[in-house]
């Protein structure tokens, strides 16, 4: 585990705030992350909504950040289509790196996070929002999500615990 | 990286509730196949797998605000009361492949309540739905809980006996 990982672990478990050398670093380590590329099941739901609108995934498991990614931009409509996973990869770094990115930890039904949330560059799509909201799991060293949300009350609900902004 | 004109576009509140209720419809019918797989996932892909989700369960919160500010046509409040109540059915495959204990996500649907944002749309169908009815359809969810977990233990005993 890296000192970043390491950092935001220990922010979340005794609740402190970040000093501002800390969320530089915590922000520089995840504006280089990538996105989770485990392969994970696709629900048949989710797989029969793409392939109405003509995408087919391979059969069994698929790279998270795949499906993800094809979600995002023909079943939810906030990224363009054509858009690649590199693309998006650096879309959600250039939100980490937004000078008004708030930043936020918290435990998510026990999963320690690191998140980011920012004003979205993402405006050029069927259904933007205001911001770009990612989340980043210091235990898998990967971004696990990322979407466009009206805000933060569109994100967190009781299931996110030990809630701290730090910026 | 996307280069795209940094003009803030209204996003259009028929389509948000149209994509909302697809979501909210496919992370429930997920639910029971998620569920039997989940316990020959590695903990990375359950954490992934409640991960996905997380834009969906915001998307259910903005169906819920958007149904208090009379934005739902009727179809749509009957199709958000039927999702609800699927919700419900499938209260236990919801927990192991989402988290939420049935009872958590009465809260966390409804918890707007208090500011008078109620966010739950089951018995919300009738003659209140103006908006006013958060509370009292946040009181009708909660009974329906209370009634299907007696519901479940009758049948566990019945079935141990």
């Amino acid at each position: 585990m890296t000192q970043a990982d390491e950092l935001i672990l220990n922010l979340i478990d005794t609740g402190y705030q970040a000093t501002a050398s800390e969320l530089a670093m915590i922000v520089a380590y995840v504006a280089q992350a990538s996105f989770a590329g485990y392969r994970s099941h696709v629900p048949t739901p989710v797989r029969m909504g793409l392939q109405k609108l003509g995408v087919t995934l391979a059969a069994g498991k698929v790279r998270t950040v795949e499906w993800h990614l094809l979600k995002r931009i023909y079943l939810d409509q906030q990224w363009p289509v054509g858009t690649t996973e590199g693309e998006f990869v650096k879309d959600l770094q250039q939100a980490v790196l937004n000078p008004q990115v708030q930043v936020w930890t918290y435990r998510y039904y026990t999963h320690p996070y690191v998140s980011f949330l920012s004003p979205s560059h993402i405006q050029q799509v069927p259904q933007p929002e205001q911001n770009i909201f990612v989340a980043y799991s210091p235990v898998f060293g990967t971004m696990t999500t990322a979407y466009q949300t009206s805000g933060v009350d569109n994100v967190f609900d009781p299931a996110f615990t030990n809630i701290v902004q730090h910026r | 990286m996307q280069n795209y004109t940094p003009v803030k576009s209204k996003p259009n509140n028929t389509k948000i509730i149209e994509i909302g209720l697809r979501s909210y419809a496919s992370l429930i019918e997920s639910a029971q196949e998620l569920a039997e797989a989940w316990g020959s996932m590695e903990e990375e892909e359950q954490v992934l797998q409640r991960a996905f989700v997380m834009s969906d369960w915001g998307k259910r919160h903005e169906l819920g605000e958007l149904y208090h500010k009379n934005e739902l046509s009727p179809a749509q409040v009957d199709e958000l009361a039927r999702l609800d109540h699927a919700l419900l059915d499938q209260a236990a495959n919801i927990e192991i492949a989402y988290g939420p204990s049935i009872g958590e996500k009465s809260a966390q649907l409804g918890y707007a309540a208090e500011r008078g944002t109620g966010q739950c749309a089951v018995n919300c169908t009738g003659t209140d739905a103006t908006g006013v009815g958060g509370d009292v359809c946040q009181v009708n969810f909660i009974k329906q809980i209370i009634i299907i977990r007696l519901l479940f233990r009758i049948i566990s005993r019945g079935l141990e006996e």
